[in-house]
């Protein structure tokens, strides 16, 4: 970049706005502040979190009941009908009321959750005017604004404001809500944004503020959508970066920011980093319901080096001990570099990794004694027919022991019971059905959910896979007001006919979970403990009979512990024929009945599995 | 084990109760502690326990600081450190509180409660919460630490310690056994940390009162970010 020879100051102000997690920097802000500091000195970037401003002005009108759960339920559990994007369309097309009495018709019974909502609504408008005004009074050349997730309307929102107030500040806006066709239709949508960025900043960022300075021409901006004389023009993106020249985020003014805030006795500030990039299970087998990869599905992963240090370095200067890690899938090269270095430090971190599902023993433990806490491993199911449907690369014994071994390792799982596939039935959930009550001391699913059709999913691209019927999601139509086409290029999330089982199993199915929640939080637990050569199995769960007995005899000891891993009745056969060598398939099958009866397998797809965990667990009771 | 520690089994023990099997007293571990056992006992000592598969320890002697009974400060300081060390590694402590002076009683309010079973009105009387993991503890970091302290409803105090002395008083505090004297400790430091509960100090003795969180038990967001 030649911006020392230009001479050019350049004022630059990246913009967070609602609904950005509330605890969390943005990463993607954060990398653009830090390549912003590295490029030159004349250019001034700074950040603001309009976010943090949003929620201290809805705590404020709203007398303080407007708590940080209601902020993150609008964010996240309202993503799916557009929540978020729905309270900034009432600033987006300038009137108090926009669809109000429709979407509340859309939201159905949320409790004060639709209230608050709808007085959201009802406040945005003058929250973006003043917003608008105070960012103009700050004098910025130009404005970058960040939409991912629910940001979109705030973003156009306030870019439409702004423009309003001062047509010469240049705006743009990137993000993932700019990927591909989205970044083209909102451009050719909205003529109040100058520019529209799609795809990783890395390469485009550095070029855009080589133009503004003058030394590069606008078509030579890769990924960029722009304005000239009327005419828009997109360019092509640039090369995916590698993972040595991803770059490190800058948090400083998001933390000094919370600092300040008036709430900021509430906030309580995550470090968000990125080790990788991309999905190395979905560059091989994209899962077929899963758009979250856009464009960039490459799996690229920092140095271990590299992560190491920025990791320490952020820590240190921040000192915040919860890091969540954005990667959407764990580089397995770092189970030999980046984490048996983490494990050495003496330190208390908290660390939330997502991982593939067929994680083994000692990879678990290494997790954990590298401060990994939370996992994401993307179970899905536990039936081996539907993970195939999904391509998941995984059976369902082999999930429910990644459950049973995170139990016993203190390691927290997140997952969603995922339905709504095409091909699905019934009977793929009839092994999750028998077998629950008897995994009530392992970690339950969070609910059961249909799976939304994504823009960039395999469902989405290849209409040979069952969801041939498809229209933008109708929360998009009483959001924005756009021709039919546009909103079909902006959406992410489209309605189509309901695939597999029916909406009644699907309740049924979340009454269970239910269920299984309670027991697990009422401290079941269901171990094995090896006692001068016998096996112990001391059952502890809700709903069964709490007795510690040992197993019949040598053989049952044996068969149990074959079952660690799932195995079929002929590969049990031959495994016990090793020890006894008169063991027949009748007698496996007899011992599998006496695990059956006492709830100390799972079963699906003719595999069978141990269910009890291998350690003593006390601190779950502590926790209780 | 050390010479001095016996392990043992015991019929006390509530789950065996309730399991009414004779092979489970095998499986359901204890360990009986005098006041000396504890005072002699290190942390690594402790954590061998826990992964030994004893989950449960059972103090001989009621943990009081006044009348017959009363403990020396070494024992009473000892002894907490014991208790703060059960909470952290998940053990559980059959324990009874007797005379303890009330200022003492709310840095003991955050560890695993006494038995109340053979006196109900034996709790600690001005804990203002029930118990539950998360409410008073520290964290390591590079060069810093944090406490948090949690131990009165809607209240979320965060003390980070940093700076050479400030954080090398912390640590020495925190190293398991009653630090004794003062004389190798920052002043100002040990005062601000006293200040703040942070610190329990009984004549020459001190100790740091939270337990130190490694890894948060499952489920880990049971406990808010720091």
């Amino acid at each position: 970049m030649n911006l020392e020879e230009s001479g050019i100051d350049l004022n630059i102000l990246l913009v967070s706005v609602p609904w950005q997690n509330l605890n969390r920097p943005s990463l993607g802000l954060g990398i653009l502040a830090q390549m912003a500091k590295q490029a030159h000195p004349s250019v001034n970037c700074r950040t603001l979190y309009l976010n943090i401003k949003w929620f201290e002005y809805l705590s404020e009108h709203m007398d303080l009941t407007f708590t940080a759960s209601d902020y993150s339920d609008i964010s996240e559990e309202l993503f799916d009908i557009g929540g978020g994007d729905f309270v900034f369309s009432s600033s987006l097309h300038k009137t108090d009321e926009w669809q109000s009495s429709r979407y509340a018709e859309l939201m159905g019974d949320r409790g004060d959750l639709t209230e608050k909502l709808m007085t959201a609504h009802r406040l945005a408008p003058r929250f973006i005017d003043e917003a608008a005004d105070a960012i103009v009074q700050m004098g910025f050349d130009v404005i970058g604004l960040s939409s991912v997730f629910s940001q979109n309307v705030a973003c156009l929102a306030l870019a439409q404001a702004l423009k309003d107030k001062s047509p010469q500040i240049k705006i743009i806006m990137g993000g993932a809500n700019c990927d591909g066709v989205q970044g083209t239709a909102l451009h050719k949508s909205y003529d109040f944004l100058d520019y529209v960025a799609s795809g990783e900043g890395e390469s485009t960022f550095p070029a855009f503020l080589d133009y503004l300075a003058g030394n590069r021409p606008v078509t030579d901006i890769p990924g960029l959508c722009w304005r000239e004389n009327g005419m828009s023009g997109y360019n092509p993106p640039a090369p995916l970066p590698p993972g040595s020249e991803l770059v490190r985020p800058d948090y400083d003014e998001y933390f000094d920011q919370v600092e300040k805030s008036s709430r900021s006795d509430i906030i309580r500030p995550e470090l968000v980093m990125e080790s990788s990039r991309g999905c190395w299970w979905g560059q091989k087998h994209h899962c077929t319901f899963c758009g979250l990869n856009g464009a960039g599905m490459a799996f690229r992963n920092k140095d271990a080096d590299t992560m190491l240090e920025e990791l320490i370095d952020l820590v240190a200067k921040h000192q915040v001990l919860d890091v969540v890690m954005a990667d959407n899938i764990i580089s397995m090269e770092y189970f030999r570099s980046f984490l048996p270095r983490l494990a050495e430090r003496d330190w208390d971190i908290r660390l939330h990794y997502e991982v593939k599902a067929n994680l083994k023993r000692d990879q678990l433990a290494l997790l954990r004694d590298a401060g990994v806490n939370i996992i994401q491993p993307g179970i899905e199911s536990v039936s081996t027919r539907l993970l195939g449907l999904m391509r998941k690369g995984v059976s369902g014994p082999r999930n429910v022991a990644l459950l049973r071994d995170c139990e016993a390792f203190d390691l927290t799982v997140q997952w969603y019971l995922l339905t709504g596939f095409p091909g699905e039935t019934s009977d793929d959930f009839l092994s999750f059905e028998r077998y629950a009550s008897a995994m009530s001391h392992l970690q339950p699913p969070r609910t059961a959910l249909r799976i939304s059709l994504e823009r960039f999913s395999p469902y989405f691209d290849d209409l040979s896979l069952g969801f041939q019927n498809r229209r933008h999601a109708s929360h998009y139509d009483l959001i924005y007001d756009l021709p039919d086409e546009a909103l079909t290029d902006i959406a992410y999330l489209f309605d189509t006919d309901n695939q597999g089982i029916s909406d009644k199993k699907l309740t049924e199915l979340r009454d269970l979970i239910d269920s299984w929640h309670k027991h697990y939080q009422a401290g079941s637990r269901l171990t094995q403990t090896e006692i001068d050569g016998e096996t112990v199995i001391c059952d502890e769960r809700a709903g069964w009979e709490h007795r510690a007995y040992g197993l019949p005899d040598s053989i049952h000891a044996y068969a149990y512990r074959c079952l660690d891993q799932p195995l079929g009745t002929d590969a049990l056969l031959d495994a016990l024929s090793g020890h006894d060598p008169d063991m027949t398939k009748e007698s496996v099958l007899q011992i599998l009945s006496y695990f059956e009866e006492n709830g100390l397998v799972f079963c699906d797809d003719g595999h069978y599995l141990a269910l009890a965990t291998l350690e003593t667990r006390t601190q779950k009771r502590m926790a209780a | 084990m050390t010479n001095n520690l016996s392990s043992q089994t015991t019929r006390k023990n509530g789950i065996l109760d309730r399991l009414g099997h004779a092979r489970a007293l095998e499986l359901s571990q204890s360990v009986r502690l005098t006041a000396a056992d504890v005072v002699a006992m290190t942390f690594a000592q402790m954590k061998s326990l826990r992964t030994q598969g004893i989950w449960k320890l059972i103090l001989d002697t009621d943990v009081s600081l006044d009348g017959e009974n009363a403990l020396s400060n070494a024992e009473f300081l000892a002894i907490i450190c014991m208790l703060r060390d059960a909470t952290r590694l998940g053990l559980r402590v059959d324990w009874r509180l007797g005379d303890v002076p009330e200022h003492v009683l709310p840095h003991l309010c955050h560890l695993t409660p006494p038995d109340t079973s053979s006196s109900p009105d034996n709790d600690l009387l001005s804990r203002p919460q029930p118990f539950s993991f998360g409410q008073f503890f520290w964290k390591k970091g590079p060069d810093f630490a944090i406490v948090i302290d949690r131990r009165i409803p809607g209240k979320n105090h965060k003390f980070v310690i940093s700076g050479e002395d400030a954080l090398t008083t912390f640590l020495r505090l925190a190293d398991g056994r009653p630090h004794i004297g003062t004389a190798d400790l920052d002043r100002e430091s040990m005062e601000t940390l006293e200040r703040a509960g942070i610190v329990l100090r009984l004549g020459t003795r001190s100790i740091i009162v939270p337990y130190r969180l490694s890894h948060p038990p499952v489920p880990s967001y049971a406990i808010e970010n720091i």
